[in-house]
């Protein structure tokens, strides 16, 4: 486990690094490119002061790592307000939103990966093989479009746009409907394919047998002794995957118009705000590391042969 | 039927031609799975798109229609129009030029990035592995997109950008596929007993190494071209993939988003031709590991057929 | 406690466990197996009886179908189990559920795979406590019964080990503990499958001892499946004999070790090893066991047997009594006309 910190610790370095440094990537002067040509010099210096352009590279990254570590990743050039104000604002709305469709993922994708693993050549075995293989492949944005095309638009039966009245929970969660679906169609497919070959697994084990021969009943053996089994592997591929839930989330924000983080970065890089672009991104990586962080704990906590070995 | 043997009579060509008839053993069992069936159809169909696409499209890609603008399908436009009355059908064959354009690249490049990190960690081992696995975790803690967007927020769209961009991306898949064959490799007694030898470590990776990591990489291959497809389609929706006037699919979608009040058809047909794409791409792929080392399903990386941030 | 051997549940002459004429086959892509095929044999109450035979003669098969815990692809496709007098596979869900763990009980070779690594052993022992709880009993009561029962089964430190999890046990306590899990519910019949076959020689003799003292002061009746006579011969007072997938010779363990009849039970006792020996068992038999694709038409030993005669590979024996004991071969097959017999000639069985 220590090791296992030393490494994250070096690979959160690493993205901190490569972000202080991606804006020398900007063929040309990144300050002159966001401000347009026909800037006063006044401005163009006045920006790359705040920037710490002006500073050696050394002296970048180091300014960089000492104020994200005090919670400040810089100023929006639109608007002066600070990067993490606006961050803040737009992070729960995505957090919501991939809880929501991770949630919705577990409650249609684990039952019918059990369902598939426990009555395996059955038709909906056979139906679920098929269409999650195309669920997984589909992306986020066409689902997203297509849910938009057929409920909002066609049927009009839910909202298109936005996130709705954030004081009225109703109204909130009509909004979150289209976009959690969205999200989580892949996820579902997932998981059922994934808890299924482990069900399956699990399901073969001696004692599965041992405890049918104890007369357990068979949905207690199933649902309690098997499932646990087969979800803990799934653990730590779900905290991957929330990490790539992330990087749907910016389609699914924009395409739904949800004022999240993803639609933040969108619009960030629309309008070359890169301290912005620099600090949601950051924050989205912070997240998938600190997440696959806790699920290795959750993973030792839960499964207690790898808490003896390690 | 021709066997193996009497191609090896031929001077010279042995190798080669052996391969060749190893390749079309290969495509035989794959073509013998539904699934499988269904992706080489797709894949050469395809191929056959995009090479032929002027013969095969009604229309060119930019031939405005002006009478008929945002048509539903009609027997001069089988799948209707966009909003400039462009033949949807046309910019979907042309849309797929674009795709493999950039797919095709990307995924090689990515390929032989992976290929050389991978042999190196492996081979050397020690802390020059450490530091490549920190590197691989760093690249993968962006979910794809978002480390898309961040290096073509500062590099600015163009088709070879979106390539490199890609293929950062993607590479670290392949670096784990080859270290893990590679660390594998080097405890194998063959190997072992060559190195004390002094074989040389060209001829090593040349005639043992190679030709273990050929078959998941075709397999990664496979799996990644969805990947790529979709990362790109969704990078030009967001206005960042390959700059217009291209008929590129995400391109397709995003006007379809614009006039989503008014006509359906854009998005269809985009999306039909992305479903289909990913979904052939993959049941390919799942079919060749099936076919190629039904032992491979373990390796991690290789079956990973997860959803991916698009 | 079970009480003395005779039952007040029905009469006397009910034995505790019937097996007539059993046949179970496995639906495979290769074909059907018939996996077991007329295996007939009973076991009384409080009787230790052993079963012994090749592995693939379809002792495990056995013990599964006498719980109607089958593969999916396995099914019982004739013959009789009565457990107490009562049709096994007339049994609906509930009375099925009730047979298993309380008046049948099983444990099995490997006692690692046979618990479930992620919950505690008292966890698992609750579990299988409540499948057949009358009434609601507190989680204190619950683990004070079940730690009382692994003190019985003679696990020290019963109240502490509790909340270990399986891999945290020696491989002797945790067969240990899969007794004590089988005991829970003081069953009548206790099915042993090759339980002592993963531990070493010091450990199986205490768990042999442990299963005697089970029989003697609970009065369980034990079905003892091994692949090795010795352990058989240590505890068991009647003994079955099976080869492929049938029972070929039933008796009392004494006068079979004294006097097999059975060509196959005489190689078997010829390839008993001595101590020092222990593990290369019957591999002194030449030739193989039939598969169970290509099952000869005769008699499935003919083709290792050297009394065979013509009949022997045209038509099968039957399972007939002869004295005390019941034999399937055609030597002592009296409805044979002599002269077609094959003769037992002592001593010219394969060593």
């Amino acid at each position: 486990m220590l090791r296992r910190l030393v490494m994250t610790f070096f690979v959160v370095v690493l993205i901190m690094t490569f972000l202080a440094l991606l804006i020398h990537l900007v063929p040309g002067d990144p300050v002159r490119l966001l401000l347009g040509a026909k800037a006063p010099e006044q401005l163009i210096l006045q920006v790359r002061h705040q920037m710490y352009l002006d500073r050696p590279v050394p002296t970048q990254v180091y300014y960089f790592f000492w104020n994200a570590l005090h919670g400040n990743l810089g100023v929006d050039f639109a608007s002066q307000r600070s990067v993490t104000s606006l961050i803040w604002a737009a992070l729960p709305h995505t957090i919501i939103l991939a809880a929501t469709s991770l949630l919705l993922a577990a409650v249609v994708g684990i039952p019918l990966g059990v369902y598939a693993a426990t009555h395996p050549g059955g038709w909906i075995d056979r139906v679920a093989t098929v269409v999650s293989v195309s669920l997984i492949t589909m992306p986020a944005y066409v689902v997203g479009l297509l849910l938009l095309l057929v409920f909002a638009v066609h049927f009009a039966v839910l909202p298109a746009t936005g996130f709705g009245n954030v004081d009225n929970p109703a109204d909130y969660l009509k909004h979150l409907i289209l976009p959690a679906i969205a999200l989580s169609v892949a996820w579902m497919g997932y998981l059922a394919r994934l808890v299924r070959t482990s069900m399956l697994e699990v399901l073969n084990e001696r004692y599965i047998y041992a405890a049918r021969a104890q007369g357990i009943r068979d949905r207690a053996v199933v649902y309690k002794y098997a499932l646990r089994n087969a979800v803990i592997p799934t653990i730590a591929i779900l905290a991957v995957g929330l990490g790539q839930l992330m990087g749907g989330a910016i389609f699914i924000e924009v395409i739904f118009a949800r004022p999240g983080l993803g639609m933040l970065i969108y619009n960030s890089i629309e309008t070359r705000n890169y301290p912005l672009v620099r600090g949601g991104v950051l924050v989205v990586a912070l997240l998938f590391v600190a997440v696959n962080l806790a699920s290795d704990f959750v993973y030792h906590w839960i499964d207690p042969r790898i808490r003896v070995v390690s | 039927m021709s066997t193996v043997a009497d191609i090896d009579t031929v001077p010279g060509r042995g190798p080669v031609v052996t391969a060749l008839v190893q390749v079309g053993r290969v495509l035989r069992e794959v073509a013998r799975r539904p699934g499988g069936l269904f992706g080489l159809i797709v894949v050469v169909g395809l191929l056959v798109v995009v090479v032929a696409a002027p013969l095969v499209a009604p229309y060119s890609a930019t031939q405005q229609d002006i009478a008929n603008r945002l048509a539903g399908p009609s027997l001069h436009h089988l799948l209707g129009t966009d909003e400039l009355g462009r033949d949807l059908l046309s910019r979907v064959i042309y849309g797929a030029r674009i795709a493999m354009a950039v797919a095709v690249p990307a995924v090689l490049l990515a390929m032989a990035a992976g290929l050389i990190i991978g042999l190196i960690a492996g081979y050397f081992g020690g802390g020059t592995d450490q530091v490549a696995i920190v590197g691989m975790d760093a690249v993968q803690a962006f979910p794809a997109v978002i480390l898309a967007l961040a290096l073509l927020a500062v590099l600015g769209p163009s088709l070879r950008n979106v390539v490199i961009v890609i293929a950062v991306a993607l590479a670290p898949g392949y670096a784990r596929v080859v270290r893990a064959m590679t660390l594998a490799a080097k405890q194998n007694q063959y190997v072992e007993a060559e190195l004390s030898l002094g074989v040389s470590t060209t001829r090593l990776t040349a005639y043992h190494l190679l030709p273990n990591i050929a078959p998941p990489l075709f397999i990664l291959i496979a799996m990644d071209m969805p990947s790529a497809i979709a990362i790109e389609a969704g990078l030009a929706f967001l206005g960042l993939g390959v700059p217009p006037p291209s008929p590129d699919w995400g391109a397709l979608l995003a006007d379809g988003f614009t006039y989503v009040l008014i006509s359906p058809w854009a998005i269809l047909a985009a999306s039909l031709a992305l479903i289909v794409v990913t979904v052939g791409f993959t049941m390919l792929g799942e079919a060749l590991r099936d076919v190629l080392d039904p032992k491979l399903s373990g390796v991690r990386g290789v079956s990973r057929l997860m959803p991916r941030a698009r | 406690m079970t009480g003395p051997p005779v039952s007040i549940e029905g009469p006397v002459t009910v034995p505790l466990l019937r097996v007539e004429d059993l046949e179970v086959v496995y639906y495979t892509e290769a074909g059907a197996l018939p996996a077991l095929s007329d295996v007939s044999f009973e076991v009384g109450r409080g009787e230790i009886v052993g079963v012994v035979g090749e592995s693939g003669c379809g002792k495990s098969t056995l013990g599964a179908a006498l719980l109607r815990l089958l593969p999916p692809n396995g099914a019982l496709a004739g013959g009789h189990v009565f457990v107490e007098g009562r049709d096994v596979a007339g049994l609906s869900r509930g009375e099925l559920r009730s047979l298993r763990g309380r008046t049948v009980s099983m444990v099995f070779q490997d006692p690692l795979t046979s618990l479930n690594p992620t919950f505690t052993i008292g966890q698992q022992m609750i579990a299988a406590q409540r499948a057949h709880a009358r009434d609601h009993e507190s989680k204190s009561e619950l683990r004070r019964r079940v730690a009382e029962a692994l003190t019985r089964v003679g696990i020290p430190d019963a109240a502490q080990r509790i909340d270990s999890h399986p891999h945290e046990f020696s491989g002797g306590m945790r067969q240990r503990v899969m007794i004590a899990i089988a005991l829970l519910h003081e069953p009548s019949l206790l099915i042993a499958d090759e339980i002592t076959s993963a531990l070493d020689v010091t450990l199986e003799a205490q768990i042999l001892k442990l299963l005697a003292e089970i029989n003697q002061t609970h009065g369980t009746a034990i079905l003892l499946i091994s692949h090795n006579l010795g352990v058989i011969a240590e505890v068991c007072k009647r003994v079955v004999v099976m080869y492929a997938g049938r029972t070929v010779e039933e008796g009392d363990v004494m006068s079979i070790f004294d006097d097999p009849l059975h060509p196959y039970t005489r190689a078997l006792l010829a390839a008993v090893p001595s101590r020092e020996q222990r593990g290369v068992v019957l591999a002194a038999i030449p030739g193989r066991v039939p598969s169970l694709l290509a099952l000869p038409v005769g008699c499935k030993f003919a083709d290792r047997c050297n009394h065979a005669r013509d009949v022997c590979r045209e038509r099968e024996p039957a399972f007939l009594a002869h004295g005390e004991r019941r034999i399937r071969c055609f030597i002592y097959d009296d409805g044979l006309a002599r002269a077609d017999r094959p003769v037992a000639t002592p001593g010219t069985v394969a060593p």
